[in-house]
Order: structure tokens, then sequence, then C-alpha cells
């Protein structure tokens, strides 16, 4: 369980500081946690924070038990962590089995035929066993999101940290990803950092939505979802001039008839053929995002 | 680039086998070469990493990350020397000029120690791999020039980099000059465990 109060960060001094984050509040229990949020929200500062590699300016942050404030349980926490970063560096001339061999090493796993089978384990796991002995610079963007999973769980965490697993990947890697990461929340805390929306809906039971450093929503992607109730609309114009009245267009898709706008906004647009839809996660997510702008 | 120097210098030193002037360039690579290779190489093994940040998410300390880092760097470098004071017995060239065996691998390994420590340093401090090598690459050239002005005087003879190849044999002054150059290196290995431990200055 990961624990988070109070959680600031400011990056520089003086009259240069930048809040990256603002009084943070959370608590993640086992199973799988998405933090939604725009590009510049915080929340790699988050992750890093909670993968022990920077400090917070205030807070504290418990994770099973070890304050990561005290710098052995610090190290302790390291050893039961997995952590995938935004920017994944490999090393390119090593194979795939290689590098996740010594990244178990680093994890402080040094009995070698354990450590084998391990390796031989994650990398079955992960679809890489046809590949393991090829060079990581030949990999696929999506391969080396591969490894880097790979490397992420071999030390069996019982928190899995992943920033913007997903970007750059194609469709079929980003569903095989997904279910991977599913598959293995079962008995462990995964935290999934992403700027996209369905990522989050198609896994995570509790999630958080992170903008401008704070916490702007807690719960289930269903009750985000119901937040956006009775503020979407879909309505089809032939005119070329955009839909007004404050709202936010969520899609637009071109049709025989004219355009087909998907609307999120706290009044029904002004043309008279809007109608109310259902919402979607993404329309919650606007819906949220948009609220106290208009 | 440790390989291609001692290929290099092996060939210059053949060259001079016949006019006797060999030694001369065994000192020259021993003394001012391994030192400088070391300068220039030792601020890349932890910035040049791409892999750091998973380096900084594993239950690794700074000093183990330093000393696995730097160990392996000091290990080529250790080899280098080695591979050449071999090829030299081989070839013929008396390097007896420079000491005995032990005082020898001095002549060698506390400066490189030096340069490698300040070229470690001067990378973490400014954050960039390039900054340890232009400001070891600089202060080699630096010390170069002014060997003749440093040796002349009595504070500044403890920090030129090159005594035990420029003075060898030079009694107490070459020991005080090699304990004030590990000392050096032993507070700039100090200083960059405590930059390390900053880690969020790296990513």
């Amino acid at each position: 369980m990961i624990n988070i109060r109070n959680l600031t960060k400011f990056y520089g001094k003086g009259l240069h500081a930048v809040r990256a984050l603002n009084e943070v509040n959370l608590q993640i229990d086992d199973g799988m946690f998405g933090l939604l949020g725009p590009n510049g929200a915080g929340k790699t500062t988050l992750m890093r924070i909670l993968a022990g590699i920077i400090q917070p300016s205030r807070g504290q942050v418990v994770i099973n038990g070890l304050d990561l404030s005290d710098e052995k349980d610090k190290q302790r926490l390291k050893a039961q962590l997995g952590y995938l970063p935004q920017e994944l560096g490999l090393y390119p001339d090593l194979n795939a089995r290689e590098f996740i061999d010594y990244m178990a090493i680093l994890k402080g796993m040094h009995a070698e035929a354990e450590r084998r089978s391990r390796v031989q384990e994650v990398l079955d796991l992960v679809g890489l066993q046809e590949n393991a002995n090829r060079k990581i610079g030949d990999f696929s963007g999506g391969m080396k999101r591969r490894v880097g999973i790979a490397q992420a769980i071999v030390n069996d965490p019982s928190i899995l940290i992943v920033d913007e697993p997903t970007a750059g990947l194609d469709p079929e890697e980003r569903i095989r990803f997904r279910n991977l990461l599913v598959k293995m929340a079962s008995d462990r805390v995964i935290l999934l950092s992403t700027h996209i929306v369905e990522d989050i809906g198609l896994t995570s039971q509790k999630m958080a939505v992170l903008s401008q450093g704070s916490i702007q929503f807690e719960g289930s992607p269903s009750e985000l979802i119901k937040m956006a109730e009775g503020h979407v609309w879909e309505l089809t114009s032939t005119s070329t001039e955009k839909p007004d009245g404050g709202l936010t267009i969520v899609s637009m898709l071109h049709q025989s008839d004219g355009i087909r706008y998907r609307l999120v906004g706290e009044n029904k647009p002004a043309e008279g053929s809007a109608v109310p839809v259902k919402p979607g996660l993404e329309d919650g997510y606007i819906w949220l995002m948009h609220k106290d702008t208009k | 680039m440790p390989p291609a120097f001692l290929a290099l210098f092996l060939i210059l030193t053949s060259f001079f086998l016949e006019d006797g002037r060999a030694y001369s360039m065994a000192s020259a690579f021993l003394g001012y070469m391994l030192p400088l290779i070391s300068g220039i190489l030792a601020g890349a093994p932890i910035l040049a990493d791409p892999a750091l940040e998973l380096h900084f998410a594993a239950p690794i300390s700074a000093w183990r990350l330093l000393a696995a880092r730097y160990g392996v760097l000091a290990a080529v470098i250790l080899a280098t020397s080695l591979i050449f004071q071999g090829c030299m017995t081989l070839m013929g060239v008396d390097l007896a000029y420079l000491g005995n065996f032990w005082q020898r691998q001095l002549v060698w390994l506390v400066p490189s120690l030096t340069m490698l420590a300040l070229g470690c340093f001067t990378a973490l401090a400014f954050k960039q791999a390039a900054s340890g090598s232009a400001f070891t690459g600089g202060l080699w050239i630096f010390q170069l020039t002014l060997r003749g002005y440093l040796l002349s005087k009595p504070i500044l003879r403890d920090f030129v980099l090159f005594m035990g190849a420029s003075l060898p044999m030079s009694g107490s002054m070459l020991v005080e000059n090699q304990i004030s150059l590990t000392l050096v290196s032993i507070v700039l290995i100090i200083l960059s465990a405590f930059l390390l431990k900053r880690q969020e200055r790296y990513i």
C-alpha cells in the first residue's frame, strides 16, 4: 500500500522556484491504479519520488510501511520496487537477456541459478523468448518497452511503477502491454501514469487525475464518467463554423451529411439538433479539466 | 581509447629503439598519457550512462555506483599500463630510471587517480560528462606548459601531475607530491559521492 501525505515538490529556489507538486494526498491499495493528467501535470515527478529517485520538498510517502524519508527504508523499498521510466535508456550493445540479468544483479539477485531462471521466466512473460539473444539496439520501440517491463518485474516487485509505458507503441503493442499489466496486478500495487485516457479506462479500478501539480479527482473511472453526465452532447452541423457557447470539442467526424461533433460543456449547445449522449471516460476527463475554466 | 594510444606509443617507441631515446617515449606514455586518458574518460562512466535512471531506482548506494563504474575504468587503465610495461620489457627498453617496479607504478598510478577523481568530480559538479574531459584536458595542458615553473615552487610542486615522470627518483620531494595528489584524489572522490547522492541533479 502507498500512502502519500501533503506531498509538495519545488524545482529551483527562491523566485525561480517552480511548484511541480502541490499538497498531494493519495492512498493507493493493491491492484492497478491509474494516474492521469496532461503533459507537465507533475506525473513523472510523482513517479520519481515514489521510486526514491528524487526527494520531495515537503510531505511524507510511506510504502508498505517503509518511510521514504529514511535512507535505510528507501534502500529496502528499492529492493521490492519495479520501475519503468518514461524515457527508458537501455544498452544497445547488450542483448535482452544480458541486460535483464544485469538489472537483476543490481536489484540484489546474486544467486546465479535462481537469477537465470527468473530472467528466462520474465523473458517468456513479456514475449521476448525468441529474441532474448538479439542486441537491444536492433529492437523496435515496442520490444524495447517489453525489455523495460521485464527489467522492472525481474525482482518480482510488490510495487510496480510504470510511467507512460504505452507512449509511442503501435495499437497491437499497446493492447499486449495493457493486458500484461492487468495480469500482474492481482497480487501487487501497479501505478500506471499516462496521458492516454483509454489506457486507464481499460486497466484500472481506481484512478486519480493530476493537473498543475494538484490532485483534481480521486476515485473509480465510473465515478469520473458519472461527473460528466448531462454535460455531453452530439450534434451534426453543415456549417464550417465550430459550435460556440464555451463547449469543448472532444471529437469531430466528417460524415456525408456534415460534421458530427462530440461536445462537453456546462450548457446545451445553441444548435437545435444537439442531443445529450452517455459520457465516456474521455468525456469525464475533459469535463473535469475544463469545468472550472468555463 | 586506451588501446589506440597504447598501440600508437608502442609504434612510436619502436622508432626510437636504435638511438636510445625509447625510454623517454615510455615515460611519456606512463607519466603523461595515462593520466590524460584517465581524465578524459572520467566524465563518462556515470553521466553518459543511458540507463542511469534505472540505476538510481535500484537499491545501490552512490558509493557502490562510483566504485563499480570507476573500478572498471581503473582496471582498464591498469591493464593498459601493465601491457605497455610488458611490451617495453620484451622490446628491451629499460625503465629502471623511473625507479624499482613499485616506484614505477606510482609514476602513472598517482596522477592517473588524481585525473580520474578530478574528471569525475567536475563532470558531476557541472552535470555534464564533457565538463570532466574539458577540465582535465585543460589542466593537463596548463601543467605541461608550466611544468618547469610549477616544479620550481615549493608548494605548487606538490600538485604537479607529472613529477614522477619529470623528476624520477627525486626522493622526499616526489613522495610529498604523491601523498598530496593522493589526498586530493580522496577528497574529490568523497565530494563526488556526495554529489551523486543528489540523484535528481542527473536525470
